[in-house]
């Protein structure tokens, strides 16, 4: 149920992009009780991509994101991250993903430099700290301790903890919420500088803006209620209103997808599945 | 990174955040310090008319008060603040972080029981200083090894037993009141604090239960300068290992990494529970993730709209 006839095209800055799956979702479920959160999740992330997923509080990102992580179960489908099915976490995989959490206190009492070495301590080939703390723009705080950073500093910190390990994999979630506009900018330029790295990003916003800033594929959950021609997506810069095409949707299933063109070029391809 | 390097990562990590946190230092070392002031000044030289818990006299107060201050000292490093620190940290996500990476869930507990069994020796140590060098109090050689023998199992079994707490709390703000509340009436249940000839016998049996008392027994013999022999008591050593072996059994069972609010959503229990339990958890999470598909409603699924960018090509 991939949207595999729709076209994806590399960043102009970056080297051609591999074709090869590192996170691989099939219609995945996912229900509390009687509430169902996710319903016939569909995804593909080739290596190096940068996937975000966006979509209102409530709306089931952070479920998904955490049964990739290997936090969490899922009531059905097929799920791989690295060949491995995350709800059977290895030792080995692990040291391939790096995670940051919505939301993570740090222990306030060590420093920078010691939080990001003790969690290079957990992998078998870390990064060397300084360079982790260079990437992320906190050389200038290593010697702070944690509990003195701002909101943005401990971010910035909590992606070197995710980074030092040096992993194929990041997944952020939320990485900006809460922050002002320079301190996003500054994010944005940390997850610019990991993706030039080659690391796959899996990442989850509101932020429709930095979805468009930083991705080279959008997934948007919303609930059923919304009308995908009306999505601020679709709808925001189009010159022409988007039209319907059912020549992607594989046989059986439920969906269709839909196109946007601004100045004559086609822009972007939606899928949608109910 | 060879998992004895891991377990020795994680130790000196943790030592220097305890050592750094005033609060902590204080509850885990400056109370029971404190309480050896208080007690021993006021009552440490009234010799016992009494023969208390069968020890054999003359004794004077402060030998049995330093025998209960030092227990209380290893239940506050190894208990209380251990699972205080522990349901803190899972509460606030560090310990969803620390799940997130390779670090091996018993290089993690090992790391937290190596630095609880030091701290508790820290403390006994600072406590029989400041009771032999400042009021006199006499420490027998000969005891020394039944001293060190009690303090090593009953650090590693009240360590386990702040594993197995944190199943019972489901707030961080709960943590102190809750641990504060059951580690003081076990005090007062297990003479820590007044030396009492013929309690009741409903709170004889009581502190006769819980470990807390057999561990003061356990350290009054070798104090005793009265005893002879190896001064092991090895009836309440046993008594102190069931009671940690089965923390250790609840903690390696049920303990959770994630904060405790992610598990209803919506006021609904989860079909799915968190993977942050044992292996055997998963399973329950694929059985109760079935009785959720079955229980499947129709109406209203989300969707996903996926939308590869293509910038400016065709």
């Amino acid at each position: 149920m991939r949207p595999s006839g729709t076209a994806v095209a590399a960043r102009p800055s970056r080297e051609p992009v591999a074709t090869e799956s590192v996170i691989s979702v099939e219609g995945l479920t996912m229900a509390y009780g009687a509430v169902e959160v996710l319903h016939g999740i569909d995804l593909e992330v080739r290596r190096s991509d940068v996937c975000a997923i966006v979509g209102p509080n409530g709306a089931g990102k952070t479920t998904l994101v955490e049964i990739l992580e290997g936090y969490r179960g899922r009531s059905g489908g097929r799920v791989t991250v690295l060949g491995v099915d995350p709800g059977r976490p290895t030792r080995a995989w692990r040291t391939q993903i790096g995670i940051v959490l919505q939301s993570c206190e740090m222990p306030a009492e060590l420093t920078v430099s010691e939080l990001v070495q003790r969690f290079a301590g957990y992998y078998p080939r870390p990064r060397p700290v300084a360079e982790t703390l260079d990437l992320v723009g906190l050389s200038d705080r290593s010697g702070a301790r944690a509990g003195t950073l701002s909101g943005g500093q401990q971010r910035r910190l909590d992606v070197a903890m995710a980074l030092v390990g040096d992993p194929d994999v990041l997944f952020l979630d939320e990485p900006t919420t809460g922050f002002d506009p320079s301190a996003r900018h500054q994010a944005w330029s940390v997850i610019t500088r990991l993706r030039e790295l080659g690391k796959t990003i899996l990442l989850t916003t509101h932020y429709m803006e930095e979805a468009q800033a930083l991705a080279d594929r959008v997934i948007v959950v919303v609930a059923a209620a919304s009308s995908p021609t009306q999505h601020p997506i679709l709808s925001a810069g189009a010159t022409t209103p988007p039209r319907p095409s059912g020549s992607d949707c594989p046989s059986g299933s439920n969906w269709s997808s839909y196109q946007r063109f601004a100045g004559g070029a086609f822009e972007l391809t939606v899928t949608i599945w109910s | 990174m060879s998992d004895l390097r891991l377990v020795w990562n994680e130790f000196r990590y943790q030592r220097r955040s305890f050592r750094r946190d005033p609060q902590a230092m204080f509850f885990a070392i400056g109370l029971p310090l404190l309480y050896v002031v208080i007690f021993v000044s006021l009552f440490g030289n009234q010799a016992l008319t009494f023969v208390y818990n069968g020890q054999p006299g003359p004794l004077k107060a402060h030998t049995p008060m330093l025998a209960g201050f030092i227990a209380i000292g290893v239940v506050s490093t190894t208990f209380f603040n251990l699972a205080v620190d522990l349901v803190q940290e899972r509460e606030s996500g560090i310990l969803k972080r620390f799940r997130g990476t390779p670090l091996p869930t018993w290089a993690f507990i090992a790391g937290h029981v190596g630095t609880a069994v030091v701290l508790g020796f820290a403390v006994s140590i600072a406590l029989v200083a400041l009771g032999g060098g400042a009021y006199g109090i006499p420490v027998p050689l000969a005891g020394l090894p039944a001293i060190v023998l009690a303090l090593l199992v009953s650090c590693a079994a009240f360590s386990c037993l702040a594993f197995a707490f944190t199943l019972a709390v489901r707030k961080a703000g709960a943590a102190v009141p809750l641990g504060t509340g059951i580690t003081l009436t076990l005090y007062f249940l297990s003479g820590n604090f007044f030396l009492v000839e013929h309690p009741p016998l409903v709170l004889r049996i009581l502190g006769d239960t819980f470990p807390i008392k057999h561990l003061n027994n356990a350290l009054l013999t070798p104090l005793n300068p009265n005893t002879h022999g190896t001064r092991i008591e090895w009836l309440d050593l046993l008594v102190i290992a069931v009671w940690g072996i089965g923390g250790l059994i609840l903690a390696l069972r049920f303990f959770r990494w994630t904060p405790t609010v992610t598990r209803t959503r919506a006021g609904a229990k989860p079909a799915a529970q968190p993977l942050d339990g044992p292996e055997t958890a998963i399973d329950d999470v694929r059985s109760a993730a079935a009785v959720g598909a079955a229980g499947k409603q129709p109406g209203r699924p989300l969707e996903s709209h996926v939308l590869p960018r293509n910038r400016g090509t065709t």
